[in-house]
């Protein structure tokens, strides 16, 4: 799932990068709706536009962040001795 | 400022003697509040727009956790709610990169004077196996994350079993 859209943000990286860093990009399909200063404008516009499909909301950043939750992914949430 | 205080005592027999405090609940449980995940306002308000019906939320327990850097809630839960994912995120877990689904989301939190919030991206992750142990036990449905403790003020006190999330 969001396949062709995280292709197609690959595709318009440096531009946008150069525009609008720092904003988020909100991509349907092969189709960018636009770029903005938070992300929930950018779900509201998509939602209203396209209705309830998945969609791709990316901060414009050269680099992404990793998530870390290390008692989640090691299993140790409720761990017992 | 809403302040939410949660403390763990065990109640006396006999009614003459004040709760004492029980530091190995808060260890057991750790510290949970009651959450209801519901779709975010967004979605809500198209739905209601088009006439079509709001899902009831799914409810379960949050587990505050600071080691994580976002938040999180349970994949089955917010699916079964019609989310659709707005991106892909990538874990950082014992085997190596993985990648896993965002999905936008809306936290509140029965029970308390907690405001609710709307998360523009909470990863999507298999909790359900993961149940809240001890006195306060139930579903696991949610971790609070770093992105959301930004905004709070925790205080642990592991002495007295108590913990206060204030906003």
């Amino acid at each position: 799932m969001l396949e062709v859209e995280i292709k197609h943000f690959e595709s318009l990286k440096v531009d946008l990068l150069r525009q609008s860093p720092g904003k988020y990009a909100l991509i349907i399909g092969t189709e960018l709706l636009g770029v903005f200063d938070r992300p929930e404008e950018a779900y509201r516009v998509g939602i209203q536009s396209k209705g309830n499909v998945p969609m791709l909301i990316k901060q414009i950043v050269p680099e992404d962040a990793a998530a870390r939750l290390p008692a989640m992914t090691l299993g140790l949430l409720y761990a017992g001795l | 400022m809403p302040v939410y205080n949660f403390g763990h005592y065990l109640v006396p027999q006999s009614g003459s003697q004040p709760p004492a405090p029980f530091p190995q609940g808060l260890r057991t449980s750790g510290p949970v509040v009651p959450v209801l995940i519901e779709i975010p306002s967004a979605l809500a308000d198209r739905l209601q727009q088009s006439g079509q019906t709001i899902p009831s939320p799914a409810s379960g327990l949050a587990l505050v956790d600071t080691g994580a850097s976002v938040s999180a809630v349970d994949a089955g839960c917010i699916q079964q709610l019609g989310v659709q994912p707005v991106g892909i995120v990538t874990v950082g877990t014992a085997a190596g990169p993985q990648q896993q689904m965002l999905y936008p989301g809306r936290f509140s939190f029965p029970g308390t004077n907690l405001p609710s919030i709307d998360f523009s991206s909470l990863l999507g992750a298999d909790l359900a196996a993961q149940g809240v142990d001890g006195p306060r036990g139930g579903p696991l449905v949610a971790l609070l994350g770093r992105d959301l403790l930004e905004h709070f003020v925790l205080v642990y006190n592991g002495l007295q079993g108590l913990f206060t999330l204030a906003y």
